[in-house]
C-alpha cells in the first residue's frame, strides 16, 4: 500500500545514472525492439501517466510503476516467473484476468513479453520527476500572528475579573445571578447532558436556601464525579475527532469503532490529562504500559487515526492512501491546533505560513504508519485491512456461537467443492496457491455444455472470499477474535513532494517533521526507525506550543457558554476571526496547562465564576450594544442538542437506561454495508425502540438516524467544533408524529398514572419531571381543561405507499447481519394494549410539553 | 398588483390547504388569516418586483465557464502555449461552441438542449469573487461572507417578500449541503430553509419524515399544538425578547401545515407521463430532473426562493469525461424547467439562477483545470433579466473579468432588485448596525434588466 515512495529522488541525475548501470546493453536493445513498443500499443491507453488512465492503480509506463503493481498486487513473481501475474494477463489464461481485456495480443507479441519477463524484466524507464522550487513564504513574518505567538499571562486573576474589563468597555453590567432552579438545570445538562429529576430538584433547592455556594459547588463536584459526566464531554470529543460507525461513501460499516468511543468516555471521566489524551490519540502504541489493561486502552486509542470517513471503493491504491493521510492530518491539525494544514496539499497555503514542504513533512510520519481500519473485501470494497488483536479478550459479549465456526468451515467447503464441479475437475490449469485455484481457467467448452455461465463463476469465488473473510473473524471456539481499528508503525519512510497533490507528479523528498511556524525549542528530533507520531504527539503537547491549549479551552468554553472566544473554533490562523478576549483566552490556556491539562479542574474553575451562574435575564439596552453576548453580561440561553433533548425525553418517560450498552447497533450488524447512494445497501437500523442514551445510538455517516440528524447533529465527515443551532419544521415533524416521541409521551403518562391517583397530581408533577420547576396556578387549571376536553378521534388510517413518507424511500432492510437473524424486520411498535382515553389524553399533554420551547430550552 | 397574473398559483396557494381529506376548522382558516400579518405574512417590496420567487441552481465544485457559457476562440488558438498566468500551458476547450437562437449567443455543445432557450438566457461572464476554496466560495455566493455567519440571500429574499403560502416553508433547499449557507443567522430564525430529502437520489418524491400522525386526528391535534403554542407563548413573555422561542413557534406552525401541503406537492409522479419524461425522471438525470420539477411545484405553491444542488463539478481532472458527464445529468432538466415555466406563463415572475461558485483556470492541471475565482459564467434566465444576454466579459483566455466586472455582491444587489429590493434599503439591526445582504458593496447591473 505504501510502497510506492520508496525509491529516493534526491535528484534526476542521481536516479539516471543508476539505471544506466542496472541495465545491459542487451537488455535495453531488448525492451526497445520488443517491449516498449508493444507496451505503447497495448497498454498505456489505460495505464499511463501520459493517457491520465491508471485502471486498477496500475502504471505501466515507467520502470517504478510495474514494479509496484496495482491494486491486485504485484505484477512479477520474482522467485517463479511463469506464475508473474503480468504473464497470467497477458497470455488470458485465467478468465477473469485478460489483457488488454477486448482483444488478445498476437502470439508473437506474447512471447518476446514472456521471455522478456523470464530475464528478470530490465526495465529503462525513469518516472519523470519534479523538483518544487522553495517556497517564497516568510515564515518568521507569519509568526507575527497572535495564535502563533505564545500565552501572556493576564494582569487580572480572574475569569470575572477579565470579563468585568470587557464588560466595562462595552458599556454593558452583568444582569444578576440565576434561581437555584435554572442554576440546577443548567449545570446538570452541562455536566451531565441529562436534566436533574425531581428527588435533585427537591434536595438542590433545600440546600441552596440554606448555603448557595456551598449547595451549588457540591453540586458541581457530584455532577464532576458522576459517570454520565464523561459521556457529556466525551461526546463533545467525539465531534471533534470526526467519530464514526461507517466509512459514507460505500457506507461499510465499521463494528469496532464503538471500543474508542468507550475509551474516550472512560478517559474523560477519569479527568486523563489531555496531553496524555492526544498522546495515547496519535502513538498509543508506542507508549509503554505497565499492563496489558494500559497496552489495551493505548491501543484502542490509535483507533482515531482508523475511523474516519473513507472511500474504499478508490481503486488507485497511491490515490487512496495520500487522501487517507490527507484526513488524519486534517483532523490532527484542525482539531488539536485550529490550523488548516490540509490546504496545503496541492499548494503552499494561501493565507497561513504553512508551506506545501511543511504538509509533506507531517505526510511522512502517516505514511510511515499502518493505519488499521478492517471491514471487508467484496461489494466494491477494495480497501480492507487486518485489525488490531487485542490482549484481553471480551468477556460475555458474544453469544454462543460454537457451532458457527463449524458451520462456515463447512460451508466454506462446500462453496470450494461447488466450484470446482462447476469448473470441472479437469477443465482448469493447475493451481498455485492460495486461492489460484478457484480462479483457474475452467474449459470454455466444458462450461458452455453444462450451461454454466461466466458470472456464475464470478459470483461464487466471490462467496468463497467472503466466507474466507468471516472466518478470520472467528477463533476456532467460535469465540469472535478481540479486534480494534487502531494504528501501528509501518515501513519508516519520508514523503515525496506531490505537485498539486497528483500522486504521478513527484517531486523531492522532504524529511518528516512538524509545521515550521511554530518553532518550539523543546521540539523533538524525529527517530530514523520510527514513524515519529510519539515526537508529533510531543511536539503538539508541548507547554510551548501556543495552540494546543488554547484550542481546546475555548472548545471548553464554547460548551459552557454557548459563546466561543474565537468563532472560528478550528480555524485560529489567519483566516479565522480575532478572540472577543485574548487575555480570557490565555488567562484559561495557562491555567489549564499549569493544572497539568485536567479538564476537569477547568471546567469546575468555569463554572464556579460569577459569570457561568447568571440569570439570562434579557436587558434591551444591553443587547443593543452586544447581541452575541461575547462579554457574558447574561447567561445566554441555549436549545438542547439532539443527544440532549432525546436523553431528557427518556428520562422523563422513565424508559431512559443509563447503562452503558455492551457495544453498539453498528457491532450487532456485524461486517456489513449501509444503505449506500443508491439504496443497494444491506442494512438498516431501527432506533426508535432504543432506550439508552443517545450517545450510543450508531453514528453512521450518510445515514444518521433522524433523532440525531434532524437535530443539528453533525455529519462526521471531518472536525466539527460549533455545531449548526436550526429551528426548522421537520424538527417540529418529528416531536409532533414520530414514534420515537410518541412511546416516550404514553411511557411518562403511565408513569405519572400508575404514581398519582389524581388528575391535579399527575398534571403538577408532569410540569415538575419536565420543566424542573413547579407548575403555576394558571398552567395547571389550563392543562386540566385541555385533559377534559382532549378527545384524539379517529387517527387516520394511512396506506404507507400512498405516502412519500419513510420506507419508501430507504434501501428495503435484507439483513446479512453476522449473526443471521436480523433478517427478521425488527418490529416498528411494542405489541401494546390500546390506550385508555385517560392514558390518551395524559400522554397528549405529556408530549406537548416535550414539544414545547421550554422543554428544548437551557437557560 | 399580482392578482390577475397568479390565478392558477392562487388557486393552488388555497387548494393544498384543503386536501388530504383534514378537514380544515374554523379555527385554522382564523390562525391562516393571523399568519398573514405575521412575520411570514406577504410583504410590500420597496418597488414593482419584476421576479416573484426564485430558483437558484447551484452548480457545486465549480463548472469551467470556458468550456460552458464563456466562448474564448482565442483560448482555443494558443492552446498549448505557455501561459502568462502561472507557469501552466494554456489549454483550449475541447467542446465546441456554437451560435445559438436569434440573438445569436455562443455556447458550448456541453448544453444543447439549454442552448434551444439562448434567446432567455443572459449569460454574465464577468462574475468574481474573493475565495478560491469551495467551502467559503459556496458561503460567500449565498451570503456574501467568506468568513462570518451571516445570513444566507434565500433568508434575505423571505425577510424581505415574506411568504405567499404559510403551508410551505418559504426557502427550501433540495439536494443537501451545509446547513450554514442557508441560515437565517441573526435574522429571525424562520427565515433559514427547510431542507428536504438531503442527496439521496432514489426513485419516488424525496422523504419527509414524520409527515402524518397515527395517533389522533387533525382537530385533536390541532388542539394539542394550542396547547403548545399558549406554552411557548407564555415562554415568549418571561423570554421578552427570544428569536430561537418565536422561531419554535413558527417552525411548529409550519409543521402542523407541512402534514397536508408536503405530500401534494412532493407527489410529482401525478404530472403527466409526458411531463415526467421531460425532466428526465426514469432516465438517467432522475436525481436532478425530480428537483427541477419539484422546484416548478413548489414555486407554483408559492415557496419564494428554491435552490437545487448538483455537485461533481470539481474537475482537476479528466475534464472532457467529467464535464460532459455532468453537463449530461443536467441540460435536459434545466431545459425542461425554462420550458415547463414558460408553457405556464411563470418564466417571467420566476427568476432562475445558474452557477458554481467560481469558474476555472485557462491553463490546464494535467486534464483537467485548476481554481479560479478572477473570473467566471453564471447565468440568469426570467424573472426580468434581459434575454439573449450577454453581460461582461473575461480577457482573450477568460482568465480574469475585465469588462462590465460583477462581484459576488454585484450578483446579490441585482437578484434582490430583480425582487423589488433595495439592497441598501434592506437591512437588520443588529449589534448597533444595520446588516444587509451586500455589507457596503454592490452595484445593481441595470444594463441586464429587461
Amino acid at each position: 500500500m505504501r510502497s510506492f515512495i520508496l525509491f529516493s529522488l534526491l535528484s534526476v541525475f542521481l536516479t539516471n545514472a543508476q539505471s544506466e548501470e542496472a541495465i545491459s546493453p542487451e537488455h535495453l536493445d531488448y525492451f526497445e525492439t520488443h517491449v516498449r513498443p508493444n507496451l505503447i500499443k497495448y497498454c498505456y491507453e489505460c495505464h499511463s501517466v501520459e493517457q491520465g488512465e491508471s485502471r486498477g492503480g496500475l502504471y505501466l509506463d515507467t520502470r517504478e510503476g510495474m514494479r509496484e503493481g496495482g491494486s491486485t498486487g504485484s505484477l512479477f513473481d520474482d522467485e517463479n516467473w511463469e506464475y508473474s501475474l503480468f504473464v497470467d494477463a497477458v497470455t488470458w489464461n485465467d478468465p477473469d484476468f485478460e489483457m488488454p481485456p477486448k482483444q488478445k495480443m498476437p502470439d508473437d507479441v506474447i512471447a518476446k513479453l514472456t521471455e522478456w519477463v523470464k530475464m528478470g524484466a530490465p526495465d529503462p524507464r525513469e518516472r519523470e520527476t519534479f523538483e518544487v522550487e522553495d517556497s517564497g513564504i516568510d515564515i518568521e513574518k507569519g509568526r507575527e500572528h497572535w495564535s502563533y505567538q505564545k500565552p501572556a499571562r493576564p494582569a487580572e486573576k480572574s475569569i470575572d475579573a477579565i470579563i468585568g474589563g470587557m464588560q466595562t468597555e462595552m458599556g454593558v453590567t452583568p444582569v444578576g445571578s440565576a434561581d437555584a432552579l435554572t442554576l440546577l438545570r443548567r449545570i446538570t445538562f452541562d455536566l451531565t447532558g441529562l436534566p436533574p429529576t425531581p428527588p435533585e430538584v427537591v434536595a438542590f433547592t433545600k440546600a441552596f436556601k440554606v448555603n448557595r455556594e456551598a449547595a451549588f459547588t457540591d453540586k458541581v463536584d457530584q455532577l464532576l464525579a458522576s459517570e454520565h459526566y464523561g459521556e457529556r464531554w466525551g461526546r463533545h470529543w467525539l465531534d471533534v475527532v470526526r467519530y464514526g460507525e461507517s466509512s459514507g461513501t460505500l457506507n461499510i460499516v465499521y463494528p469496532y469503532a464503538w471500543r474508542f468511543r468507550n475509551y474516550v468516555i472512560d478517559s474523560f471521566n477519569e479527568d486523563k490529562p489531555y496531553d496524555q489524551l492526544l498522546t495515547e490519540h496519535l502513538a498509543g502504541d508506542l507508549l509503554s504500559a505497565p499492563n496489558d489493561e494500559t497496552r489495551q486502552k493505548n491501543l484502542i486509542a490509535t483507533g482515531f487515526l482508523a475511523l474516519g470517513p473513507k472511500k474504499q471503493n478508490e481503486k488507485n491504491p497511491q490515490v487512496f492512501a495520500m487522501n487517507l493521510i490527507d484526513e488524519q492530518i486534517d483532523t490532527v491539525t484542525r482539531g488539536f491546533l485550529g490550523t488548516t494544514v490540509s490546504c496545503a496539499r496541492c499548494h503552499d497555503h494561501k493565507f497561513d505560513p504553512i508551506p506545501t514542504a511543511d504538509y509533506y513533512a507531517m505526510a511522512g510520519i502517516f505514511q510511515s504508519t499502518d493505519t488499521l481500519w478492517g471491514t471487508i473485501a467484496g461489494n466494491q470494497n477494495h480497501r480492507t485491512t487486518e485489525l488490531l488483536d487485542l490482549p484481553i479478550a471480551d468477556a460475555g459479549l458474544s453469544e454462543d456461537q460454537s457451532n458457527l465456526y463449524e458451520e462456515k468451515v463447512q460451508h466454506l467447503a462446500d462453496l470450494r467443492e461447488k466450484n470446482r464441479e462447476m469448473r470441472g475437475m479437469t477443465g482448469g490449469k493447475g493451481g498455485k496457491g492460495k486461492g489460484k485455484a478457484e480462479g483457474a481457467a475452467p474449459d470454455k467448452d466444458m462450461l458452455e455444455e453444462n450451461g454454466i455461465e461466466q458470472r456464475d463463476l464470478v459470483r461464487i469465488r466471490q462467496q468463497i472470499m467472503r466466507t474466507e473473510s468471516e472466518l478470520e473473524f472467528l477463533n476456532p471456539d467460535g469465540s469472535e477474535k478481540t479486534f480494534a481499528m487502531g494504528a501501528q508503525e509501518g515501513t519508516v519512510e519520508n514523503s515525496n513532494i506531490l505537485i498539486a497533490g497528483d500522486v504521478n507528479k513527484i517531486a523531492q523528498e522532504v524529511d518528516r517533521g512538524f509545521l515550521q511556524v511554530l518553532d518550539l525549542t523543546d521540539a523533538p528530533e524525529l527517530p530514523t526507525d520510527e514513524s515519529g507520531r510519539l515526537e508529533l504527539a510531543q511536539w503538539i503537547t508541548s507547554t510551548q506550543n501556543p495552540l494546543t491549549a488554547r484550542v481546546m479551552v475555548n472548545r471548553i468554553w464554547l460548551h459552557l457558554t454557548g459563546s466561543p472566544i474565537v468563532e472560528t473554533m478550528d480555524n485560529f490562523g489567519t483566516t479565522g476571526l480575532p478572540p472577543t478576549s485574548l487575555e480570557l483566552l490565555d488567562f484559561l490556556a495557562i491555567r489549564f496547562m499549569e493544572s497539568g491539562w485536567s479538564i476537569k479542574t477547568l471546567i469546575r474553575e468555569i463554572v464556579l465564576s460569577e459569570t457561568y451562574q447568571l440569570a439570562s435575564t434579557y436587558d434591551e439596552a444591553h443587547y443593543a450594544k452586544d447581541p452575541a453576548n461575547t462579554t457574558h453580561w447574561r447567561a445566554k440561553p441555549r436549545q438542547l442538542d439532539a443527544e440532549a433533548l432525546r436523553d431528557q425525553m427518556l428520562l422523563v418517560s422513565g424508559l431512559l437506561d443509563r447503562t452503558r450498552p455492551e457495544s453498539s447497533m453498528a457491532y450487532e450488524a456485524g461486517n456489513s454495508r449501509l444503505g449506500g447512494r443508491r439504496g443497494e445497501g444491506e442494512e438498516t437500523f431501527n432506533t426508535a425502540l432504543f432506550r439508552g442514551r443517545s450517545l450510543y445510538l450508531p453514528v453512521l455517516r450518510d445515514a444518521l438516524p433522524d433523532e440525531l440528524g434532524l437535530f443539528d447533529f453533525p455529519d462526521p465527515q471531518g472536525t466539527v467544533g460549533q455545531r449548526s443551532t436550526t429551528n426548522v419544521a421537520p424538527q417540529s415533524l418529528h416531536l409532533m408524529n414520530s414514534e420515537l416521541v410518541q412511546v416516550q409521551a404514553e411511557a411518562m403518562a403511565n408513569l405519572l398514572q400508575n404514581r398519582f391517583p389524581a388528575m391535579k397530581e399527575q398534571v403538577s408533577n408532569a410540569f415538575l419531571l419536565a420543566y424542573n420547576r413547579a407548575a403555576t396556578t394558571m398552567e395547571i387549571d389550563h392543562s386540566m381543561q385541555f385533559l377534559r376536553e382532549f378527545d384524539p378521534g379517529e387517527p387516520p388510517v394511512i396506506e404507507p405507499a400512498a405516502l412519500p413518507g419513510p420506507g419508501r424511500d430507504r434501501g428495503a432492510m435484507k439483513g446479512k447481519g453476522k449473526k443471521g437473524k436480523r433478517n427478521e424486520p425488527a418490529p416498528t411498535t411494542e405489541p401494546t394494549e390500546p390506550l385508555s382515553p385517560e392514558t390518551a389524553k395524559l400522554a397528549a399533554l405529556c408530549q406537548a410539553l416535550m414539544m414545547s420551547a421550554e422543554f428544548r430550552t437551557i437557560h | 398588483m399580482f392578482q390577475n397574473a397568479f390565478t392558477r398559483r392562487g388557486a393552488l396557494q388555497t387548494l393544498t390547504t384543503g386536501l388530504g381529506g383534514i378537514a380544515m376548522t374554523a379555527l385554522t382558516e382564523e390562525r391562516a388569516l393571523a399568519a398573514k400579518t405575521g412575520p411570514l405574512a406577504a410583504k410590500q417590496p420597496h418597488f414593482a418586483p419584476r421576479a416573484k420567487n426564485v430558483i437558484y441552481l447551484s452548480m457545486r465544485g465549480a463548472p469551467s465557464h470556458v468550456d460552458t457559457f464563456d466562448y474564448k476562440p482565442q483560448l482555443t488558438k494558443d492552446s498549448g502555449k505557455p501561459g502568462k498566468y502561472g507557469g501552466r500551458d494554456l489549454m483550449g476547450s475541447p467542446f465546441e461552441f456554437n451560435q445559438h437562437g436569434e440573438s445569436g449567443l455562443w455556447i458550448s455543445e456541453l448544453f444543447p438542449n439549454v442552448a434551444q432557450h439562448a434567446d432567455d438566457l443572459c449569460l454574465i461572464n464577468s462574475m468574481h469573487g474573493d475565495s478560491s476554496n469551495h467551502q467559503p466560495a459556496v458561503t460567500a455566493m449565498h451570503t456574501g461572507s467568506v468568513n462570518f455567519i451571516r445570513p444566507s440571500m434565500g433568508a434575505w429574499a423571505l425577510y424581505g417578500l415574506g411568504t405567499e403560502n404559510t403551508n410551505v416553508p418559504g426557502y427550501v433547499v433540495l439536494g443537501g449541503g451545509q446547513k450554514g449557507d442557508y441560515s437565517s443567522a441573526f435574522l429571525p430564525a424562520y427565515y433559514q430553509a427547510t431542507m428536504i430529502g438531503g442527496d439521496n437520489p432514489t426513485a419516488g418524491p424525496p422523504r419527509v419524515p414524520n409527515i402524518r400522525n397515527t395517533k389522533m386526528d387533525a382537530d385533536a391535534q390541532r388542539k394539542q399544538l394550542d396547547f403548545v403554542q399558549w406554552l411557548n407563548r407564555n415562554q415568549l413573555e418571561r423570554d421578552v425578547h427570544s428569536p430561537e422561542t418565536e422561531g419554535m413557534i413558527q417552525s411548529t406552525e409550519l409543521a402542523y401545515h407541512m402534514q397536508t401541503s408536503m405530500p401534494e406537492l412532493l407527489d410529482y409522479e401525478s404530472e403527466t407521463p409526458d411531463t415526467l419524461e421531460s425532466y428526465g425522471i426514469g432516465g438517467e438525470s432522475e436525481s436532478f430532473g425530480k428537483h427541477c420539477l419539484l422546484a416548478r411545484r413548489m414555486v407554483e405553491r408559492g415557496v419564494r426562493f428554491v435552490e437545487i444542488v448538483h455537485g461533481n463539478w470539481d474537475h482537476h481532472d479528466k475534464l472532457k469525461e467529467n464535464l460532459t458527464q455532468t453537463c449530461g445529468e443536467t441540460d435536459g432538466p434545466i431545459a425542461a424547467l425554462l420550458q415547463d415555466l414558460k408553457d405556464r406563463d411563470m418564466l417571467k415572475d420566476t427568476l432562475i439562477l445558474w452557477g458554481g461558485e467560481f469558474g476555472r483556470t485557462a491553463t490546464g492541471e494535467g486534464d483537467g483545470r485548476g481554481h479560479n475565482s478572477r473570473g467566471f459564467t453564471t447565468w440568469m434566465a426570467g424573472g426580468g433579466a434581459k434575454g439573449g444576454m450577454r453581460y461582461g466579459a473575461t480577457d482573450e483566455h477568460g482568465n480574469e473579468a475585465v469588462e462590465n466586472k460583477m462581484h459576488i455582491h454585484d450578483w446579490h444587489a441585482t437578484i434582490m432588485h430583480l425582487l423589488g429590493l433595495n439592497h441598501k434599503k434592506l437591512t437588520y439591526r443588529y449589534a448597533g448596525r444595520d446588516f444587509r445582504l451586500t455589507d457596503v458593496h454592490g452595484n445593481v447591473a441595470q444594463d441586464i434588466v429587461a
